[in-house]
């Protein structure tokens, strides 16, 4: 008995022709089972040509059409390249294009045509054209009196058969170029000179010899002055500006003053050099001293000689009288003065 | 008298349909959370009241047991990885089965705008103009990518590539594409199949 069956969807039109092996195959309307196809045909809007053939073109379009939805949705392509029905041949072909379109390619060797013709049939699909000839065939597929024994289920691709990207070049690429621009620029940094650290040992070292010995004690006391004076005299009305201005000349001798009156019994008593320093200072310091700062600068100079400890310690050791304390600030002192000259 | 163990809990009918797919943890990868949660967020700029219709499709496919509630579905879709706002916890297969048929049920309701905003948009292309020039497809457009960008992290450069219109609106444009597909007949298995494309073992 002949049987004829018709999908119809707005983009695609999927017309069978086919024999019932058993008339007690029909179901509960009463439609007869199709199980042996002899005509297929399908038909879809907008192109001119029509696909007529047989068995082996159902098969091809509807494993093809299939497995190419699938890898449009996910993404990911099979190493294949291309989609090809699974075990089949290449006779029905559905490759994706650039622009969300596919190319369908059909042999002739599957189509049943009168024209002797070699060249295989390209037709260029669109998203809802692919989409209405898969779900044609699943409705196909999905009636029980139609191809019973056709059958296809969606299986997700296994790891080790799909490309993510597409070829293995783009997933190295990235790694590779890291790592040589790495490497490039590592090698070039290493042409470069080491840039060495200056240090001025000059004035480290007599400071650290300045508690022992004598002379370079006054040395950088007495520059210090000496500098400050003459810019003291323009600001000298305020000793309180003068220390904003300028920062560590001035503030050795203008604060001074309060540290040699608490720190004179301190540091004669701790540190031996002091009572020499005296001697030596009054010498630098009192020619600037009328010139410039009469009463904070020349009185304090000479007096506070432990010079070293007056600039910093003034603050601290003046409430803190404990007179232990001060000399550990005397050798630390030292250092924050030797560079501004 | 005191039950020991609670009653395990059924799963729904509706998702036996869907198989579990090989995978090499129990949990769902990271491209399948991402794509499902996209799928929702284009789901939401097709239709203004899709939030609602998301519940009421957890009760008409009987989804409770998986998703409980509102909070639930929120935190399930939190577990895409490049959520502005996302949670640590895993999504388990049953979860991402549920999230699938969810996705599938309220696309099968929005078949006619999907079909007639893809037809515009092969239009539109053949004659060169932008998508924007159309009314309901601007407004797709428009309505995906303020949710894209108030949703997503852009700072993950992965993210990157989705920084201007053109791009977001490509996204949009394929997210719609893979919608059709779940409308048809066997599209709950296709997009199920899909979204575990390259992850099985």
């Amino acid at each position: 008995m002949s049987v004829q069956r018709q999908y119809s969807l707005p983009y695609c039109t999927l017309a069978l022709e086919g024999l019932s092996q058993g008339a007690l195959t029909s179901d509960a309307f009463g439609r007869p089972s199709l199980d042996v196809v002899i005509r297929f045909e399908c038909k879809l809007m907008g192109q001119d040509k029509r696909l007529v053939g047989g068995k082996e073109l159902l098969e091809g379009l509807q494993v093809a059409s299939a497995e190419a939805a699938q890898s449009w949705l996910s993404g990911v392509q099979p190493l294949r390249g291309h989609f090809t029905p699974k075990g089949g041949g290449d006779d029905v072909l559905l490759t994706p294009t650039q622009d969300d379109h596919f190319d369908l390619t059909v042999q002739q060797t599957v189509l049943a045509t009168s024209e002797p013709s070699t060249e295989p049939v390209h037709l260029k699909l669109s998203l809802l054209q692919l989409f209405d000839l898969v779900e044609a065939f699943d409705q196909l597929l999905a009636d029980s009196q139609t191809l019973p024994k056709l059958a296809w289920q969606p299986t997700s691709l296994l790891r080790s058969q799909s490309s993510t990207t597409g070829s293995s070049l783009k997933n190295t690429a990235p790694p590779f170029l890291g790592t040589s621009g790495l490497a490039v620029a590592a090698a070039l940094l290493f042409l470069m000179p080491i840039p060495q650290v200056r240090r001025s040992p000059e004035p480290s070292a007599p400071q650290q010899t300045a508690p022992a010995t004598v002379p370079p004690v006054p040395v950088p006391s007495a520059p210090v002055p000496s500098v400050t004076v003459s810019p003291t005299p323009t600001l000298t009305p305020s000793p309180a500006t003068s220390e904003s201005v300028a920062p560590q000349p001035p503030a050795a001798p203008e604060v001074l003053p309060p540290a040699p009156e608490s720190q004179a019994p301190a540091a004669p008593a701790a540190t031996p050099p002091p009572p020499a320093a005296p001697p030596a200072t009054p010498q630098p310091t009192p020619p600037p001293a009328p010139a410039a700062t009469p009463q904070p600068s020349a009185p304090v100079a000479p007096a506070t000689t432990p010079q070293p400890t007056a600039p910093v310690a003034p603050p601290a050791p003046a409430p803190e009288a404990p007179a232990p304390v001060a000399p550990p600030p005397v050798p630390q002192s030292p250092e924050p003065i030797p560079p501004a000259p | 008298m005191q039950v020991e163990s609670p009653a395990e809990q059924a799963i729904p009918l509706v998702l036996n349909h869907l198989p579990d797919p090989a995978l090499p943890s129990e949990d769902c990868p990271r491209r399948t959370r991402w794509e499902i949660d996209l799928l929702l967020v284009a789901l939401e700029a097709l239709d203004l009241n899709s939030g609602e219709t998301m519940l009421t499709a957890i009760k008409e496919k009987q989804l409770q047991s998986v998703i409980a509630h509102r909070v639930a579905l929120w935190r399930l879709r939190c577990s895409n990885p490049f959520r502005r706002i996302r949670s640590r916890q895993p999504l388990s297969v049953e979860q991402a089965k549920a999230l699938a048929v969810i996705v599938c049920h309220l696309a099968r309701r929005q078949t006619g705008s999907i079909r007639q905003l893809l037809m515009v948009y092969d239009q539109l292309q053949a004659q060169q103009l932008p998508p924007d020039s159309h009314i309901s497809l601007g407004e797709y457009l428009e309505r995906f990518r303020r949710h894209f960008r108030s949703r997503m992290n852009l700072r993950r450069s992965a993210l990157a590539i989705y920084s201007s219109n053109e791009q977001l609106n490509e996204l949009a444009m394929r997210l719609l594409g893979q919608l059709l597909f779940c409308t048809g007949t066997t599209g709950t298995q296709r997009i199920w199949a899909s979204l575990f494309d390259g992850e099985v073992v």
